[in-house]
């Protein structure tokens, strides 16, 4: 009798520890990739608050008597530096394909977004919009010259 | 001590085993699940952690496109996170002013939106001239919202 209660103790004892080791190891997995997540969202939210850029010069002219090119000179007074193939350029409510002189835009500096073969003429009047990477957008009005 | 106490003791031995062995064996199984719950849950709760966006439309400018005979109003949605996310009719939920549009009537580009890129949303609805609101919901409840007017 005493020999078999203890056994039976000592194998409940070994499936208790065994099980306890496991769910503590899948906790501290998740726990980790949790907090690294929480970190990252962190940094997102951080970064975005401290981008800002301006639209400092937009010159948009006409190539024919229908369409125009757009120069855009955008300023990154942040201290966040952005990436600028994932900003966003929307002419007119529309998403438009662009180019840039530069990769990064990096604080304190300035970068050209080139947009070829927009729709309009002479005199007529748009809105620019642009979105940088983590969703920081500026508008603008300007006029085809 | 006689062979028959003997043999007594053996028995209850074995069974006493037994019942502890079945124990075990039903924990492990209890326990795996919860493990497995766990994990699961841990990897929700990452994905919503890492997952953002945001409708990056002008407000005031909202554009319009004809995909058979219908009018689609056209929404760009942008990945603000860090994690790509399935950008499809079935993933995603479309409500304008409160109301769900069926994802029939909702047709997406990419279907798979990575960090920094924009995707399209394609709505075909009727909307009165005015001010409406439309909020879009990802596949793990994420969502963004837009105040437009038309």
């Amino acid at each position: 009798m005493g020999f078999s209660v203890t056994a039976a103790f000592a194998l409940l004892m070994i499936a208790c520890l065994v099980a306890f080791g496991a769910v503590m190891a899948v906790l501290d997995t998740n726990l980790k990739a949790i907090n690294a997540a929480e970190k990252q969202q962190t940094r997102l939210k951080l970064e975005k608050a401290n981008t800002d850029f301006q639209i400092v010069s937009i010159n948009a002219t006409n190539t024919t008597i229908s369409t125009y090119d757009l120069q855009v000179v955008i300023y990154n007074d942040g201290s966040t530096t952005l990436k600028t193939g994932d900003f966003s350029v929307l002419v007119d409510g529309v998403l438009e394909n662009f180019t840039c002189n530069v990769s990064y835009l990096f604080p304190l500096k300035s970068a050209l977004i080139s947009v070829t073969n927009l729709p309009g003429t002479v005199g007529s009047t748009h809105r620019l919009e642009i979105v940088s990477g983590n969703g920081v957008a500026k508008f603008a009005e300007y006029t085809v010259s | 001590m006689g062979f028959g106490e003997c043999a007594a003791h053996i028995i209850l031995f074995i069974a006493v085993v037994i019942v502890a062995s079945s124990l075990s064996v039903m924990m492990a199984t209890t326990v795996q699940k919860i493990s497995m719950g766990i994990e699961q849950q841990g990897n929700r709760v990452q994905k919503l952690l890492t997952t953002d966006f945001e409708i990056i439309n002008d407000p005031a400018n909202i554009p319009t496109k004809t995909i058979g005979t219908s009018t689609a109003y056209v929404f760009y949605v942008k990945n603000t996170g860090t994690d790509s996310f399935p950008l499809t009719n079935h993933t995603i939920t479309v409500m304008i002013d409160g109301s769900l549009i069926s994802p029939s009537n909702v047709t997406t580009t990419p279907a798979l939106l990575k960090p920094g890129q924009t995707g399209e949303v394609d709505v075909i609805t009727t909307l009165s001239a005015g001010d409406h609101t439309i909020r879009i919901v990802l596949y793990n409840g994420v969502s963004a919202s837009l105040e437009f007017t038309v």
